[in-house]
């Protein structure tokens, strides 16, 4: 459970609005009982930190290491993500114009929220996430953006596969292994790929332009695909598309080694938050592990006869 | 290079995979290193505190390979791991 502190109503409203975005449920705290993890909101000025090092760059923001806790300067807010046996993250907010923007607060609560997360031993993972009725494990599609994560499981849902997320779910080390729970309650696409995947006759489940990054739409998937939604599974492929100019597309295995350093390269904090970072690297590991790795080399035939990607992965991937 | 007394530092992580290979993370420099079966089986044996003639006889015993060939592998290997700041001399 993660619990929120120090909120006033504007403030809950809006941790209120970005956690329903999610697959988090609201709950009221039992007295007595401690949150495994609390997120103490501040809207005073932050201490001075003592940090150890340089630090390194982070999406609209810069993140240092101080001693057993890691601290991120994000949008002029400033969170402090406390050592793992203290299961607390202080998030002081900025106090300027720009940066009480509710994108701006959006984005500070989202890494407050990856981190406590992660100390969890959640994992947020950028990555796509399949299931076929005939198929007990799942295939994951891992990539950068722009790779056909969305485009790729739209397809297959489209042809009868279940689906958990088209690129925003959590890793979880389970007894069972590896599962891959929903994360992120929307798939989203731009105008060009809704049009492209026959999206558009779902238009009541295409909501507004995604916060900050206003080419893309929302898409509710589970809306328009009811009964296709699972929440979670154990994954036991991984492919990872990338965009091939040749004729054919392809799909070629890949060695664990391989598939292990490029879980690495998506997921930045599993080397960057020194406290969670050996757990994360064990589920990733554990990951590749437990699946079969492939690189989909995806070429416009998939794209414009999207019909024949179901066929390419019976043809070439091995799933149990 | 006979210097055996090489221990892994403790902010780096190590992960063995089903066909033997590895990856390390360096938790300090964030940087990752994908290593092969030989160099995998070297690192696990700094871990366990072996001494470089173990190492070595290891490695004949695993890849058949005669005594120059396995101590060469072990020399260039532990080289390579004192480059990249991976090990430190245990004390």
């Amino acid at each position: 459970m993660l619990c929120f502190g120090g909120v006033d109503e504007p403030l809950l409203n809006l941790a209120h609005d970005f956690l329903r975005g999610y697959y988090f449920t609201p709950t009221q705290l039992d007295a007595g009982a401690p949150p495994a993890h609390l997120i103490q909101l501040h809207k005073t000025t932050p201490p001075a930190l003592p940090v150890s090092d340089a630090g390194f760059e982070i999406e609209d923001g810069h993140c240092f290491t101080s001693g057993d806790q890691i601290v991120l300067e994000v949008n002029g807010s400033t969170i402090v993500v406390g050592p793992p046996e203290f299961n607390r993250t202080d998030v002081w907010l900025s106090q300027s114009t720009p940066g009480r923007h509710p994108l701006a607060l959006n984005n500070v609560i989202l890494y407050a929220v990856q981190a406590a997360l992660r100390r969890a031993g959640l994992y947020q993972f950028h990555a796509g996430c399949v299931l076929s009725d005939n198929n007990r494990r799942a295939i994951l599609l891992v990539g950068d953006s722009g790779c056909g994560k969305s485009t790729l499981t739209t397809t297959l849902v489209r042809h009868g596969w279940n689906f958990v997320s088209d690129d925003n779910l959590m890793l979880c080390d389970s007894a069972a292994g590896i599962e891959a729970w929903a994360l992120r309650r929307y798939f989203t696409f731009d105008e060009a790929t809704l049009e492209a995947c026959d999206l558009m006759t779902f238009a009541e489940s295409i909501g507004g332009r995604v916060p900050g990054k206003m080419e893309k739409f929302r898409f509710y998937a589970r809306q328009a695909f009811p009964d296709r939604f699972v929440a979670k599974c154990l994954p036991g492929v991984i492919l990872f598309p990338t965009l091939s100019r040749e004729l054919k597309s392809r799909i070629e295995p890949l060695k664990q080694g391989d598939a292990l350093a490029r879980m690495i390269r998506q997921c930045p904090w599993a080397t960057c938050d020194g406290a969670a970072a050996p757990l994360h690297l064990h589920a990733l590991s554990k990951l590749a592990r437990q699946t079969k790795s492939y690189t989909l080399f995806a070429s416009r035939d998939v794209f414009e006869h999207p019909a024949s990607i179901p066929g390419l992965i019976a043809q070439h991937v091995e799933i149990l | 290079m006979t210097n055996s007394d090489l221990s892994p530092l403790e902010h780096i992580v190590a992960t063995q995979l089903d066909d033997g290979d590895g990856v390390l993370v360096d938790l300090n420099t964030r940087q990752y290193y994908q290593l092969n079966e030989t160099a995998m089986l070297i690192w696990r044996a700094l871990e366990n505190g072996h001494p470089f003639e173990q190492i070595v006889a290891e490695i004949m015993r695993v890849y058949t390979v005669d005594n120059d060939h396995a101590v060469s592998s072990a020399a260039r290997l532990l080289k390579e791991f004192q480059s990249r700041k991976l090990v430190r001399l245990a004390e």
